[in-house]
């Protein structure tokens, strides 16, 4: 019985014994075969992206994501983006008569001189077109009349109801008048003199990164505000540019018989008022002088 | 910015409320800022203010003393609009362009009423070739 169990257990060892000579090299084998095997899986995966275009469509993906994060930054930027010059002054001029409005008394029922039709026939028949005109009534003798600075081709004229009621002015006269003062506005007499030097050197440019930007070109806005008021209470047209506009005017005029008497009786009305009128005692110092405009357009 | 966001709240809640019987379609205000009338003159009282780009629903109106006007509605109130005042598309606002810069002029009420008032006020004349 022992001798038989004995023989089992020998038998087994053996049977064991051959199964792992002959299996070892065959497993040798097989993990020398994994390597050289996984290689050529990664080159067909590579192959099937490739060949779906999956790599290039992740790249273009990222390409997009990159340019959508672009265009969100851009926007953002752009909030800080100051005014350019050509959106600037009808702005300004605007601010100006906001900020002004107890004092230059815009806003008030106003009486219908039919202003609209009579300065579009007088600048129609003298030739000056693409014009955009804003004519704003007020209701005080402070300001007689005044064309304030204006983007391109826009111009934003005041012009006094006390002056026009005092002097009776008719539609020719108020559109002369608005005439004189569009050749003062496009000789930009005050746009020169409200201008601050370094306004060019925030117009139009970002302030993303120079947060102080706007706080200064603001400080500009108030300081050409000031500037504003000073010449037009104050400092006025000098007579070389009086001389000019006046002369320009005659130019203008002179082959229009009745318009030309028009302007010519419009200046001695003036005359005559400044000097019965002490309201009006001031509007020398700002326009000088409908006297000398007289004689320089007076037939030699 | 604010403006215009406030204007677009109220705008929307109208546009619940009301039918589309005679509704002519949504115009855009284009200057800086202006008003909402009670009738179609500029010396009515003003309903609201308004702000560029704001949306405002435009009726039709038969009334003849209109001309020059349309009839509106923003938010809950209805009015009159100066027809050049309106845009049928979202015009290019100064305040828009600019909102960092507008918003530190640090406007105050009125001077935004006053603001608004001055296109009510202004004389247009376009000198145009005929």
């Amino acid at each position: 019985m022992i001798n038989i169990l004995w023989l089992k257990q020998k038998f087994s060892k053996l049977l064991f014994l051959i199964f792992t000579l002959f299996t070892l090299p065959a497993f040798a084998a097989a993990s020398n075969d994994l390597p050289e095997a996984t290689g050529k899986d990664l080159d067909s995966v590579r192959k099937i992206l490739n060949n779906d275009k999956l790599e290039e469509e992740a790249q273009n993906k990222i390409k997009l994501l990159n340019k959508k994060k672009l265009a969100e930054e851009s926007l953002i930027k752009q909030k800080f983006d100051l005014p350019v010059e050509s959106e600037f002054w009808t702005f300004v001029s605007e601010l100006f008569l906001v900020k002004k409005a107890q004092l230059l008394k815009w806003d008030f029922e106003k009486p219908d001189y039919g202003l609209q039709g009579a300065i579009e026939e007088l600048f129609r028949n003298l030739g000056f077109y693409e014009k955009k005109l804003k004519v704003l009534l007020i209701n005080t003798p402070e300001i007689t009349h005044f064309a304030l600075p204006a983007n391109k081709n826009e111009y934003i004229f005041l012009i006094s109801v006390p002056f026009i009621r005092t002097m009776d002015l008719s539609k020719l006269e108020i559109s002369l008048i608005i005439l004189e003062d569009f050749l003062r506005s496009e000789n930009e007499y005050l746009l020169s003199y409200v201008k601050e030097k370094d306004l060019e050197k925030y117009l139009g440019t970002n302030f993303y990164d120079k947060k102080e930007s706007s706080a200064e070109l603001l400080k500009l806005v108030d300081k050409m505000l000031k500037n504003y008021e000073v010449f037009i209470f104050t400092k006025g047209f000098n007579f070389q540019q009086q001389f000019d506009v006046t002369s320009k005017m005659n130019q203008i005029l002179k082959s229009n018989k009745q318009l030309w008497n028009g302007y010519s009786s419009l200046l001695t009305k003036i005359d005559k008022l400044i000097q019965s009128n002490l309201l009006y005692k001031g509007y020398n110092n700002i326009y000088p002088s409908p006297e000398m405009q007289l004689k320089w357009i007076s037939p030699k | 910015m604010r403006y215009l966001l406030i204007a677009l709240v109220m705008s929307f809640n109208v546009m619940g409320k009301e039918g589309t019987d005679d509704l002519v379609g949504i115009f855009y205000f284009n200057q800086i800022f202006g008003h909402l009338h009670k009738s179609a003159t500029v010396d009515s009282t003003s309903l609201t203010t308004l702000s560029c780009g704001f949306p405002v629903k435009v009726f039709k109106t038969d009334a003849k003393d209109s001309v020059g006007w349309e009839l509106a509605s923003v938010g809950e109130f209805k009015g009159y609009i100066k027809t050049e005042n309106l845009n049928d598309k979202m015009p290019a606002c100064f305040q828009s362009k600019y909102p960092k810069f507008f918003n530190g002029l640090t406007l105050d009420i009125a001077e935004i009423w006053f603001w608004g008032r001055l296109y009510d006020q202004y004389i247009m004349v376009k000198a145009k070739v005929q």
